[in-house]
């Protein structure tokens, strides 16, 4: 029995749908490190890009989404992506944390953070009253003072690229309200940066 | 396998976790959703016996409290039942944004609609007299309820400016121009009635009075109300 559900799992492949492993997880819980592989790193990337707390609280986090999502597998639905559904469950996860957390540290820099400054600054045009080429720091240092409706939209968005149904999914809002938020967010990144930009020169 | 899955696998056989049934996620769905209708009714029943008590107000005697109308209608407004309005609306907001997949709806259009519901509902139930059912089966069953409402007893426990009521006790056969009543201060006041009352008078039912003080605890009343 044991050797036909192993034979079973050897026949995952990259083409392999998440929901076909959450079926094949709820008939054997061994299925499901073949989920945890597909997704912590992208959860892991996504909490340090969205959590105020050390790498340490981010991993631990991320087992806590993990466990909470093997639990909850059977309330996942089928109307939404597996990965929908993981991310809400993690940001969920963040947003207890922020609760438990009153002090805000420092957010995690993390390795192509920087581009966000350029994908915003082709959409609004705000390459000419600014230097294209900042680094990581710099952008995450912009996204640490957003608002934080602001700053989870923005990365969902620029960084996790994810399209606005997904969004609406994740942090469980309207689409129409997501995209007042895109908007309203990228006004406020762009208010951030010029006002740098001043700093700056002046 | 990778560190963090290994672990996850070993915590789960470990701790023997194991996903929690579809049937707990479909009762717990189907719950919010009977406590949502549960509460537009609640909220319903609660606007009814708000229009009852203003519609039963005694809206004419203001003057007799030396009150502006403004003022009278702040004493007056039934605020028990108000509050208990804006709960159970909050209660169904509650309750909406616990059901899955509540976000695909705008929130403010359900939460308008829920209210729209309950006024209209609410509607309903005053014009077939449920509100008033309510109003007096709490009043007659729970001692506090009318504590709570203490402003409509206050304002018929004021003999000096001319206004009386309380709880029938007795009617005297030999003497029918009195009434023996019971204040809402426990006080018995003998009641000089008009020869022909424009309402039935029964033993236990509560009246209100307008009229005048004649001495101590003696009542001429000029006009009778339904309590």
């Amino acid at each position: 029995m044991k050797n036909k559900k192993n034979k079973e799992l050897n026949k995952v492949t990259e083409k392999t749908t998440d929901e076909e492993l959450v079926a094949k997880t709820l008939k054997n819980p061994d299925a499901y490190a073949l989920i945890v592989e597909r997704y912590e790193e992208k959860l892991l990337r996504y909490i340090m890009r969205i959590l105020a707390g050390t790498k340490e609280d981010a991993e631990d986090i991320l087992q806590d989404v993990f466990l909470s999502a093997y639990k909850n597998l059977n309330d996942f639905d089928q109307d939404l992506k597996f990965s929908s559904w993981i991310y809400r469950i993690a940001h969920n996860k963040v947003v207890s944390h922020f609760r438990k957390v009153t002090a805000r540290p420092k957010t995690m820099t993390y390795e192509g953070d920087s581009q966000l400054l350029n994908i915003l600054a082709s959409e609004e045009d705000i390459a000419k009253s600014m230097e294209k080429r900042h680094d990581a720091a710099r952008v995450r240092d912009i996204i640490d003072n957003l608002d934080e409706k602001y700053r989870e939209v923005l990365v969902l968005k620029f960084l996790e690229e994810k399209d606005y149904k997904e969004i609406s999914d994740i942090l469980e809002k309207p689409m129409g309200t997501v995209a007042t938020l895109i908007n309203r967010a990228k006004k406020q990144f762009k208010e951030k940066v010029e006002a740098k930009q001043k700093i700056k020169k002046g | 396998m990778t560190e963090i899955s290994d672990k996850i696998i070993k915590d789960i056989k470990e701790k023997n976790i194991h996903p929690k049934p579809r049937w707990f996620f479909a009762a717990r769905n189907l719950t919010f959703w009977i406590l949502f209708v549960a509460a537009i009714f609640v909220g319903a029943l609660s606007f009814a016996v708000i229009l009852d008590v203003l519609t039963n107000h005694d809206w004419d005697i203001y003057l007799r409290l030396h009150k502006t109308f403004g003022q009278y209608i702040l004493l007056s407004l039934p605020y028990l039942w108000i509050v208990c309005l804006i709960f159970f609306a909050w209660i169904a907001y509650y309750d909406f944004v616990h059901i899955k997949g509540w976000y695909h709806h705008s929130v403010y259009l359900i939460v308008s609609i829920s209210i729209l519901t309950s006024l209209l509902l609410g509607g309903l139930f005053f014009y077939s007299g449920v509100g008033k059912k309510i109003d007096h089966a709490l009043d007659a069953r729970i001692p506090f309820y009318g504590m709570i409402n203490i402003n409509k007893r206050k304002i018929w426990c004021q003999p000096k400016e001319g206004l009386l009521g309380g709880e029938i006790m007795r009617i005297e056969k030999e003497r029918p121009e009195r009434i023996i009543i019971k204040d809402c201060k426990g006080q018995e006041w003998e009641i000089m009635r008009p020869a022909s009352p424009p309402i039935p008078f029964i033993i236990g039912e509560r009246i209100k009075m307008i009229g005048r003080e004649i001495e101590q605890h003696k009542f001429n009343a000029e006009e009778f109300r339904n309590w």
